[in-house]
């Protein structure tokens, strides 16, 4: 009994987990239609960055999160004039400028501090016992964040003006910049929010597992798998789809051992997509 | 006229042909100056990935994006090293088999996915890529696991140098590159570039959108799947983690450095991003900066890959001359 | 168009300057690979008095292995520090300094091996240290051709691996088979009250090769396994299921063999949040301030991993001055993977200064037969004619440190007997 509670509180922190990692890249690519690789590393960069506030210089952790993606918003503010913009539609030149980025922030990181693998100090200390298992109060906090920034974005998206303006663009192009809206605006706000929320999930995931210069690889690979699965183009798709992945992943190890889980996973993912190609509610199918 | 008109046609349809001819005379002659086993080593795993890019690229005319790509080698390379190791064929009969293989598998993953959108195959590739690498984990007692598969057979027992390797892997890459590239100048190659271009305007011509997406899918795998296991024969030794989601990116990025709208450019990009940071090893562990900086040198001033450069640098040089008249 | 003709010449000029930074040095002169006769007194001029042995080491210095893999060069080159103060090396009265060539494997069985290719060919050297993770395997094939003499620091315990088929290969620092047995018998010296154990292990292919010789030490020292090895993806990055999956299974402690620090800490957190406070005994190469930093103090208890401590009583003093110019020169703390870097140079120096030449065949047959072999975790001997089929492994002592609440202790000297 004590096995399925915990393994049912599992499911929903490794859903939220992946949800929230996912979230930026999901809300770069499902709505201004850029695929981000470096959302892997600006992730991590975030965590480090909280740590380096937290840590070396002992400020408070909430406040450390906050400067982290401050800094990590200005960066994407950066990436998107220099290496977004001018490669606006052309998949082909987006995804070498993102692997240049990914290849000079990763080894720049692992020059600096990637000596030793490190962690940031949970955010709420504490172990909580719910019903029939325990649960780490940073677990909770995770979970609860997550779910409130995905619900966040998604109002964003419906119901303010810029986030409409950002639906009209992942629409039509020229019909948006038409009506006069400001393409280039547009996307730097979108870049902004979405580096903000990977530094978000670098310091929680930070606090939550371990730092180290090369996490954000396999969190890349699962945020683009939410993206596929939730289907491109809507934002709660990813919710489905994390809650599927995260369930998957949460369970499969229990009965199967080692790699056999993640390739029945896998398979079971790829089984889901033969018979709905557009992911749970992507747009058009052929 | 006309016979001046037809004597331009044929000068200027040698100089591909008689480029590519010079490369590979140069190639054929290159090991009497540089003697090495080093830099034969660097060259042979140069003409490995050639194939590789060039196969990656015949399924990218097509306009589909297969993010499998380098777990198609290495399926290849393990059909071909398991069944070599544990029946005792042949490695050249199991290399063949080995891009059979990778074809089977590769039309079957894209069969169902022929008639839809290209994206939905993009997706699915990338979820089996990462997921045959975990199959590849499953079945640890032949594949051998992370730790790898060893004694695998040579392919030339007789060989007591690289010398043989280098000529094999030349023959190889070239008897492969001249099959894609009559395959891509084909009809079925041009049918393919229609394809890609609008699908619904190749429809109307009458080309079976589906039948040609497969073709390629199926000619791409079995050459990726060759290279591979021409490799596993050569290095023997495995490791699965050699042909995970990175190695199929990076295969991308050879490609595209290189010039994905030309024939050349993935053999341009492949060379230079393997042969120049062999060349600055010591750079320790600043050397990624350097790819970086390649990565982003391209993207940023050619547009059409390395293989624009000399048109971008005669450009230059125009230009440069028009400032000159018109200063003067 | 301006931007791209500006970018052009800009281009050509990072190009020249990195070619003058990059592009290596001329080789020094290479050592002959026989020992040199002394000069005749007249007409030839004097050999040089002091020559330089090149000793090879391959490891990762970019790539996802190399949080781990880049502290071996640091102890490799520490060693090669020492070792020079010392005088260096004195083979048929010429003395050698000896000099470190690094190459980078960047964490890829291609840049192990295509590393290998240029020591071994372009650089021609004949003694190569390092080789962390699975790439020992995949150069034995031109070392063993070409002669050359690897220490490895690491081995998956693949048949091919290290056995008869590698006459050149040795094992200089306690990887998975050593450690389990030390660990072991660890538990059976300190915690005799511990007699049925859950075991995990990351599902790295080794498995199939090393537990069933770790199930025939674990019965010959009357303990049991309960269940079956629980293994967990190597790639794992939350720990919560697995850890679910150990609480669930009813045995006196947990035994952990291989992974590194993330998985050992990932698991033991997620543990004590479950309230399962048994004693978790990982046979896992990393130190316990790594372990306390990711699972937090409040789970750091009930710990044992396998790291030395500076400043114990029972430490030999090679230890001692390693660890501390290691702390010094690099900051951070003892790491466990730097003194098998140093193992690597220490070891092969021994076996070289031992043969009094620099023949790798010479050398080998005198390295097979050193008994004892002094080391950094103090005297080892060879062993592993029977686990390996050849006797090339230099079994050292191994330092079991604890975490007893959240404090990182000293545990205990255990010897390591491999047969």
């Amino acid at each position: 009994m004590e096995l399925t509670a915990t393994t049912f509180v599992n499911m929903l922190v490794l859903s939220s987990m992946y949800i929230l990692v996912a979230l930026g890249f999901a809300f770069l690519f499902s709505i201004m239609g850029i695929l981000n690789f470096a959302h892997g590393v600006i992730y991590m960069v975030g965590g480090y960055i909280c740590y380096q506030f937290a840590v070396e210089y002992g400020l408070n952790q909430w406040i450390s999160l906050l400067l982290s993606v401050l800094i990590v918003a200005s960066l994407g503010l950066f990436l998107e004039k220099f290496c977004f913009r001018p490669f606006f539609g052309n998949l082909n030149r987006t995804i070498v400028v993102s692997i240049g980025i990914i290849v000079v922030l990763e080894n720049t990181v692992n020059i600096l501090v990637g000596t030793s693998t490190r962690s940031l100090p949970a955010f709420i200390p504490g172990v909580l016992r719910v019903g029939a298992t325990s649960l780490s109060a940073e677990r909770l906090v995770t979970f609860i964040i997550g779910g409130a920034l995905l619900a966040a974005t998604i109002w964003f998206i419906r119901n303010t003006k810029p986030g409409q303006q950002m639906q009209a663009v992942s629409q039509n192009v020229e019909g948006a910049a038409l009506q006069g809206i400001s393409i280039h605006r547009v996307s730097a706000l979108a870049c902004v929010m979405a580096c903000g929320l990977a530094a978000v999930a670098g310091c929680l995931m930070g606090a939550f597992l371990s730092l180290t210069p090369f996490m954000g690889d396999y969190m890349l690979v699962k945020a683009l798998e939410l993206v596929i699965l939730g289907g491109i183009g809507s934002m709660g798709g990813i919710f489905f789809a994390g809650l599927i992945i995260g369930s998957l992943d949460a369970t499969l190890p229990l009965f199967i051992s080692g790699a056999a889980s993640q390739a029945i996973a896998l398979g079971i993912i790829i089984t889901i997509l033969l018979f709905r190609p557009q992911g749970f509610f992507g747009r058009e199918a052929k | 006229m006309i016979d001046k008109h037809l004597s331009t046609i044929d000068r200027r349809r040698l100089v591909k042909p008689s480029a590519y001819g010079g490369l590979v005379i140069i190639l054929f002659l290159l090991p009497l100056f540089i003697k090495s086993p080093y830099w034969l080593h660097i060259f042979i795993i140069t003409f490995v990935f050639i194939i590789a890019t060039v196969s990656l690229r015949t399924i990218v005319i097509s306009g589909q994006f297969p993010l499998a790509h380098a777990a198609f080698m290495g399926i290849g390379a393990y059909a071909s090293a398991v069944i070599s190791k544990e029946l005792g064929w042949s490695p050249w009969l199991t290399m063949l088999l080995g891009g059979l293989v990778a074809t089977g598998i590769g039309v079957l993953i894209g069969y169902p996915f022929a008639r839809l959108r290209a994206l939905y195959y993009a997706m699915v590739s990338l979820f089996f890529g990462v997921g045959i690498l975990q199959v590849f984990s499953v079945f640890q007692k032949w594949t051998g696991g992370y730790s790898g598969l060893m004694g695998i057979p040579r392919l030339l027992p007789a060989a007591t140098s690289k010398l043989p390797y280098y000529y094999f892997f030349l023959g190889l890459t070239t008897i492969c590159l001249l099959a894609l590239y009559r395959f891509e100048f084909c009809r079925i190659g041009m049918a393919l570039k229609a394809i890609a271009q609008s699908h619904q305007v190749a429809s109307s011509v009458g080309i079976n959108e589906a039948r040609h997406r497969v073709l390629s899918l199926a000619v791409g795998c079995f050459f990726v799947g060759l290279a591979g296991a021409a490799y596993a024969h050569y290095n023997l030794t495995l490791s699965y983690t050699s042909f995970d989601m990175l190695a199929t990116l990076w295969l991308f990025m050879y490609a595209l450095i290189g010039g994905i709208g030309s024939f050349a450019g993935p053999i341009v990009g492949t060379a230079v991003l393997f042969i120049i940071p062999e060349l600055f090893r010591g750079l320790k562990e600043f050397l990624p900066y350097l790819s970086a900086a390649i990565l982003f040198i391209v993207v940023f001033a050619m547009p059409q890959g390395l293989v624009g450069l000399p048109q971008l640098v005669r450009l230059w040089f125009t230009e440069l001359r028009k400032r000159v008249t018109h200063a003067s | 168009m301006k931007k791209r003709l500006l970018l052009i010449p800009l281009a050509l000029l990072l190009a020249l300057s990195l070619i003058a930074i990059g592009c290596p040095a001329p080789p020094t002169t290479t050592p002959p690979t026989t020992a040199p006769t002394t000069a005749p007194p007249t007409s030839t001029p004097a050999t040089p008095a002091v020559q330089t042995l090149r000793i090879g080491f391959i490891t990762g210095l970019t790539g996802w292995a190399s949080v781990g893999t880049v502290h071996q060069v640091h102890g490799a080159e520490v060693a090669v520090e020492m070792l020079n103060e010392r005088g260096g090396l004195t083979i048929n009265g010429q003395k050698y300094q000896i000099e470190l060539v690094v190459e980078d494997d960047k964490s890829t069985t291609d840049g192990s091996v295509a590393a290998t290719n240029k020591l071994v060919y372009d650089e021609n050297i004949k003694f190569i240290g390092g080789y962390p993770l699975w790439f020992a395997a995949a150069s034995k094939d031109i070392c063993e051709s070409e002669k050359v003499l690897r220490a490895i620091v690491w081995t998956c315990c693949t048949p091919g691996e290290i056995d008869q088929s590698t006459p050149y290969t040795f094992l200089c620092a306690s990887a998975t088979l050593e450690q389990a047995v030390a660990v072991l018998d660890y538990i059976k010296n300190t915690h005799p009250e511990v007699k049925t154990l859950a075991c995990v292990s990351p599902d790295d292919g080794t498995n199939q090769y090393t537990w069933p010789e770790i199930m025939s030490m674990l019965e010959a020292r009357g303990l049991s396994r309960v269940g079956d090895l629980i293994v967990y993806p190597n790639d794992m990055v939350d720990a919560s299921p697995i850890a679910a999956k150990i609480a669930a299974r009813d045995a006196d402690a947990i035994f952990h063999v291989n992974g590194w620090a993330p998985h050992a800490g990932g698991i033991i957190k997620g543990l004590r949040e479950l309230g399962d406070d048994r004693y978790y005994f990982g046979a896992v190469p990393s130190s316990a301030a790594e372990i306390l930093a990711i699972c937090g103090e409040a789970a750091a208890t009930n710990f044992s991993c396998i790291n030395p401590t500076l400043g114990v009583a029972d430490n030999p003093p090679l230890l001692e001055e390693a660890g501390a110019k290691l702390t010094s020169e690099y900051g951070g703390d003892l790491n466990l993977l730097a003194l098998n870097g140093f193992d690597c140079v220490w070891c092969m120096a021994q076996a070289i200064e031992a043969a009094q030449s620099l023949d790798t065949t010479a050398v080998r047959d005198v390295w097979e037969q050193m008994d004892p072999i002094e080391t950094v975790y103090g005297t080892a001997h060879l062993g592993g004619l029977k686990t390996y089929g050849i006797q090339h492994t230099v079994a050292m002592p191994v330092a079991i440190e604890l975490l007893d609440n959240g404090v990182p202790k000293f545990g205990a000297w255990v010897n390591v007997n491999l047969p």
